[in-house]
């Protein structure tokens, strides 16, 4: 098994055990560290793919995508405060106000 | 200067520029004056035109002055440019002497008669002297283009102002009624002259009169276009000037001010159809069909108006079809080829007729608004209406052809076009129609200037002579009076232009633009000097018999037996002298007797519309204005049974009607309008609506209840509705690069 292999496999399997976690945790901490697991197994593919090709281009994206997650987590996390501080009680399932 | 030309056209529109751009800087009698001097300078430049041949005549007869391309599309161009030849020159002359003359009076007539015993400028002063203005305008632009496009520019635009101007009243429902007929009317001939300018456009390759009516082009082809435009310009001539079958607009559109009358319903736009004829002789003179029919339609409308003219009540009413009458002279000369006698007809007839409808028109200014003549009388004496009767009486006699007065040359020249009884060789007869026909027109001629005498007379009988009305007639401005005087002097001076076989300034005049062309002589056709008829002694002798006749007849009537008794008891077509005056103070009177009194504005505009569209106008005589028994079946007093009688009283109301014109076009083509819209509206519009509301506004509300369900507000739904999507995406992509 070469190297690239296994990190893809590595990558595939962080990716859906971080997209279990979006699906089926309630709590949006749970599922904010679940997206992270995700972004970071796109990483790991990144950087892989990279050093396969030799160029440098994979770790370029990497910062960009390090970039994207923590502005991401920033407004997720206000996000949480606000429902936090409205509900007392953080459950996905219970803000559903936008139902049809 | 032929280059003058462009100053006629120029002034008029800059006069209704500047009313409408600075009226509110001006005062009313400023826009007045400078409306009137803009007209007048505009006709002082049309007669410096008219001097031209006597210092430059090799230029005389040029085309394209103040040229430049107006529409340019690949190699076809279309160029504005200016005529100046006798023929628009002695219509500019006509439109801007008449017109200011006509203007001059407007600002007497247009004004009220106060509590105070002064004179106030009516509401609106200016509007009416731009409007006027704009029409001047728009009737030179018609007359002086030197190719069929400009000439429709200005022919719509008279259209355009026309309608302002039979609308002037805004207030009074039947006048917007009447205008909106008008432009109705007259947009069918506009779009009859817009084909006709395609077909001359697509058969000779250009719009310019020169360029277009060439021999080359008139004897291109079978000839069969000339047939197709013959007939498109006809449609817009007949429009144009009321003739037969478009006639039934112009005895409405009486209800604008007199001046608008005397102007343009009577001297200038309505001629506009005989100009038309005479400007595009080389095509109708070549038509087989056009040289038939339109000498019809005129014998036709002229007897047809002479005979609704013997009925009116309404003083106006009466000039209006007489009006009619004397175009369909005009377009029997026209029709056959006499180009010179139906303008000739057309000058005399703009002096005359003005004449009539402003003596008319101080007539009801000073009666305060009353148009009904049979509420008039015993006017001679009256020391305000000397002018008036002066007036009138001159133009009545020129109309009925008397000599020396101008309708007496003019319609001489028209009836010695016509051989009586079929002879054919002396006489003018270019395009060898046949004798028999001729003559028939020629009766029918005969036999409506004795009506034309008799109604003219019976008009002059009910207003002047007979017992005083009991309206206190006030005196007119003086402007009106000078007015009426310079009319009454061209009305008898102006028939000496032309003495068919003696002299004749008229045919040196216009020789250089009226040269006949016969598309079947020769190889190319020929253009031959047009011929002019002699003196025809018998035509004369029987024409002014035939007037003379008419005048004693209506006067021994109106005098010896009980015939203004008789005419007291007629229905009429228009309102009490009350209502019109408060309709000319612009106040919106209920009319109890549309039963639609309780409507809106609105709804009694339309009842309105309705009704005058329905010639169903006709409101009983006032029982308390006549102080006779009125039309009303009283109870008490059941009438014998008097077929007599009752066939007289239909007579009347026929021709009253105009021979129920009104109602056979309401029949025609308003009515099956009205019910496919009532049908649609009720088993159509009805049904669909329905399928619409529950159709379609069902399946939109179903379909959102059922999509609705999908959108949970949950966020791991969406989040699951997301990383499906992206998966099917990544399915597709690896099924595709596989396949690949």
């Amino acid at each position: 098994m070469s190297g690239i292999t296994i990190t893809m496999v590595i990558s595939a399997l962080v990716f859906t055990i971080g997209a279990c976690g979006v699906l089926l945790r309630r709590n949006p901490l749970v599922q904010f560290m679940s997206i992270e697991l995700m972004l970071n197994a796109g990483n790991l593919a990144f950087i892989s793919f990279g050093g396969m090709t030799g160029s440098a281009e994979g770790q370029v994206f990497v910062l960009m995508v390090l970039t994207v997650a923590a502005a991401e987590a920033v407004v997720g996390l206000g996000i949480i405060v606000a429902m936090f501080r409205r509900r007392r009680r953080i459950d996905v399932d219970e803000v559903n106000s936008m139902e049809g | 200067m032929p280059e003058a030309i462009g100053l006629v056209v120029l002034l008029p529109l800059l006069g209704f520029l500047g009313i409408a751009l600075f009226g509110p800087r001006m005062s009313q009698r400023g826009a007045a004056i400078f409306a009137c001097a803009m007209v007048g300078l505009a006709f002082l430049a049309a007669v410096l035109t008219a001097l031209t041949p006597l210092f430059y005549s090799d230029n005389w007869g040029s085309y394209g002055l103040y040229k430049y391309d107006w529409t340019l599309s690949g190699t076809w161009r279309v160029t504005f440019g200016l005529a100046a030849d006798p023929l628009s020159v002695i219509m500019a002359l006509v439109v801007t002497g008449v017109g200011f003359l006509i203007h001059v009076y407007s600002i007497g007539y247009m004004t009220e008669h106060g509590e105070d015993g002064h004179m106030h400028t009516e509401k609106d002063y200016r509007r009416f002297f731009a409007y006027m203005n704009l029409f001047v305008f728009a009737m030179l632009l018609l007359v002086t283009a030197d190719n069929f496009v400009w000439l429709l520019v200005g022919w719509g635009n008279v259209g355009l102002s026309s309608f302002l101007l039979i609308g002037f009243y805004k207030n009074r429902p039947s006048a917007v009624a009447a205008a909106r007929k008008a432009f109705v009317m007259n947009t069918i001939g506009d779009v009859g002259l817009l084909l006709g300018i395609f077909v001359i456009i697509a058969n000779t390759g250009s719009a310019s009169f020169s360029a277009a009516l060439t021999s080359a082009n008139l004897t291109s082809g079978d000839g069969s276009w000339r047939e197709w435009a013959a007939m498109l310009l006809l449609i817009a001539a007949v429009a144009k000037s009321a003739q037969f079958p478009l006639q039934t607009w112009l005895p409405d559109a009486m209800e604008g001010p007199t001046p608008v009358s005397a102007l343009i319903h009577a001297a200038t736009m309505v001629t506009a159809g005989v100009y038309l004829i005479v400007r595009a002789h080389p095509i109708f003179g070549n038509s087989t069909v056009a040289l038939v029919v339109v000498p019809i339609i005129g014998a036709f409308t002229a007897f047809y108006a002479a005979t609704c003219a013997l009925a009116q009540t309404d003083l106006k009413r009466v000039l209006a079809y007489s009006t009619m009458s004397q175009l369909g002279y005009m377009f029997m000369a026209a029709g056959v080829g006499a180009y010179e006698a139906a303008m000739f007809h057309l000058v005399a007839h703009a002096f005359f007729k003005a004449l009539l409808f402003l003596a008319a028109g101080s007539i009801i200014h000073s009666l305060g608004g009353e148009q009904d003549m049979r509420n008039m009388g015993g006017l001679r004496k009256q020391p305000a209406m000397r002018m008036a009767w002066i007036g009138f009486t001159i133009g009545a006699l020129a109309l009925s052809g008397i000599p020396p007065f101008a309708g007496f040359f003019s319609k001489e020249s028209i009836l010695g076009v016509f051989p009586l009884f079929g002879q054919a060789t002396e006489n003018y007869n270019p395009r060898g129609l046949d004798p028999i026909f001729l003559s028939v027109i020629g009766w029918v001629g005969l036999l409506t200037a004795f009506m034309t005498a008799f109604y003219m007379f019976r008009a002059y009988m009910l207003v002047f002579e007979g017992p005083q009305t009991r309206l206190h007639p006030h005196s007119n401005p003086a402007n009106m009076s000078f007015v009426l005087a310079v009319l009454s002097v061209l009305s008898v001076v102006g028939g000496f232009l032309a003495m068919p076989g003696l002299w004749n300034f008229l045919h040196d005049w216009f020789q250089p633009v009226l040269r006949v062309f016969d598309a079947n002589a020769g190889e190319r056709g020929v253009w031959f000097p047009i011929q002019t008829n002699g003196l025809e002694i018998v035509e004369l002798v029987l024409g002014v018999g035939a007037g003379v006749a008419g005048i004693v007849i209506a006067v021994g009537l109106y005098t010896f037996t009980r015939q203004r008794a008789a005419d007291a008891l007629q229905p009429t077509l228009t309102g009490t002298a009350e209502e019109q005056q408060r309709a000319a103070e612009g106040a919106v009177q209920p009319r109890r007797a549309t039963g639609a009194s309780l409507l809106t504005p609105r709804g009694l505009e339309e009842a309105e519309i309705r009704r005058v569209i329905a010639g169903r106008n006709l409101s009983p005589v006032n029982k308390r204005e006549v102080g006779l028994p009125t039309g009303r079946i009283l109870p008490a007093a059941k009438p014998k049974f008097n077929p007599l009688k009752l066939g007289q009283q239909a007579m009347t109301a026929f021709l009253l009607y105009g021979w129920g014109f009104d109602l056979i076009y309401k029949m025609l083509f308003s009515w099956p309008g009205e019910m496919t819209g009532r049908l649609i509206a009720r088993f159509v519009d009805q049904e669909a609506e329905k399928a619409v509301d529950y159709g379609l506004g069902g399946m939109a509300w179903e379909g959102s209840k059922a999509s609705r369900k999908t959108e949970t507000g949950l966020v791991r739904n969406y989040a699951l509705g997301i990383l499906l999507g992206t998966v099917a995406l990544l399915i597709y992509v690896a099924v595709q690069t596989v396949q690949r």
